[in-house]
């Protein structure tokens, strides 16, 4: 189970913390991740989610995804996506179009089965309510 | 003139509207987290709050990439709830209000803060994971959206969203009329969804940004987006969101909290924040 690390204290805002792994959606990944965020977004439509579940080379041809982007998809690589430019909410947009879930992805990311993932996440978490 | 009744912030996590929707308000882990929006869904009734003015982001279900606003203003008369993948969730239309609409893209131009103007608009779950939470069909509440790009940098600074708050804090005390406005963000708390430390929050921070969401704004206005994104994780920069919502109250004086509530039950933090403007700072 990971815990945060603080890294220093700083005025106000109290310390911040190393988060591993950052990906920020960039500029330059948006440049090179239009077609791929456009092909992710459209499986927002009920007819385009039928036609890649019917034939996912032909509509990814007719995106004009390149072999890389192809691969990534027909790989389910997330991580590959997101670092190549994918936006996290356009994955999350295709996530029952790729057959995939946030809790998935949550356990992918940290190595973890889904359900080693989801037990994890709730004890770290403290799931309980603070009130005031 | 309008009256600005005070300001909400809130999160409005997808899985708010999945146990809305699967009816799971009773349910022992999720019926705290219910129960803490009745006061301010009290105060609303109480208040006689007309009109929503709300911050938030929309999830490309509005917006494509193609051409993605940094601030977007919803000025429509009825706006559809959108279809996110999923099918539309089963709720009516929701009134908007062009009268203020109007008036807030007036006021907020002159004031050189340029936004879109969209005069037709659908709204995802960045407003209806929590417009049922806050008041139930049929809608008693017209609803003004600004939308904010917090996905695709270059985002716009903590500052900037602090100081177009402001901006609509002014346009409202001058709209003429008698809408009781209540300005809402919504977003964050606690974000990190991709990489190792996926699902991680960090509730001590969260904690300390709703203190100083109330006590000393400036101080998170000041900060950069890095300063959010190492400590709340990257997809938590959306919790400058708040900052337009209580740069609206900045106009308002003296403010009195409604209700706090906190909770990180999975991957991200939910926080509520309700601040009333104090009778004696109102102008009707």
């Amino acid at each position: 189970m990971t815990t945060l690390t603080p890294m220093r204290e700083d005025s106000e805002l109290g310390p911040r913390v190393e988060i591993r792994g950052v990906c920020r959606f960039t500029a330059e990944r948006a440049q090179r991740g239009f077609r791929l965020n456009r092909f992710l977004t459209s499986m927002r439509q009920p007819e385009n989610r039928d036609a890649f579940a019917a034939d996912p080379e032909s509509y990814m041809a007719s995106q004009a995804l390149t072999d890389a982007e192809r691969d990534m998809v027909r790989q389910r690589d997330y991580a590959a996506m997101l670092d190549y430019g994918a936006s996290n909410v356009a994955l999350g947009k295709a996530s029952p179009a790729l057959g995939t879930t946030l809790m998935e992805r949550g356990a992918l990311g940290r190595g973890q089965s889904v359900a080693a993932f989801i037990a994890d996440r709730k004890v770290a978490n403290r799931g309980t309510p603070w009130q005031f | 003139m309008a009256v600005l009744i005070g300001g909400i912030g809130t999160s409005h996590a997808p899985s708010i509207a999945h146990a809305y929707d699967a009816g799971h308000q009773e349910r022992p882990e999720w019926k705290p987290f219910f129960a803490a929006y009745e006061p301010v869904r009290r105060w609303l009734q109480t208040e006689r709050a007309d009109v929503m003015v709300v911050f938030y982001n929309d999830h490309l279900n509005h917006f494509q990439f193609s051409a993605y606003p940094t601030f977007a203003l919803g000025v429509s008369e009825w706006m559809p709830v959108a279809d996110e993948g999923a099918g539309a969730r089963m709720f009516p239309d929701v009134p908007g209000d062009i009268g203020l609409g109007w008036h807030l893209a007036e006021s907020l131009v002159r004031d050189e803060f340029d936004l879109t103007i969209c005069q037709e608009m659908v709204l995802d779950h960045g407003v209806m994971s929590v417009l049922p939470l806050l008041c139930s069909p049929p809608w008693p509440i017209r609803v003004v959206p600004i939308n904010v790009n917090v996905l695709r940098e270059p985002l716009p600074t903590p500052a900037r969203c602090y100081r177009i708050g402001q901006a609509v804090g002014r346009a409202i005390a001058s709209c003429p009329g008698s809408a009781r406005v209540v300005v809402a963000a919504t977003g964050g708390l606690s974000h990190q969804l991709h990489g190792p430390d996926f699902g991680v929050t960090n509730p001590e921070w969260d904690n300390r940004f709703l203190d100083l969401i109330e006590t000393n704004p400036g101080a998170l206005a000041s900060a950069t987006h890095e300063d959010y994104m190492f400590r709340g994780g990257v997809e938590s920069v959306e919790m400058m969101l708040w900052l337009c919502m209580r740069g609206a109250l900045c106009e308002a004086g003296a403010l009195r909290r409604i209700q706090r509530h906190y909770w990180a039950p999975m991957l991200t933090g939910y926080g509520l924040l309700a601040l009333g403007c104090s009778e004696t700072t109102r102008t009707e």
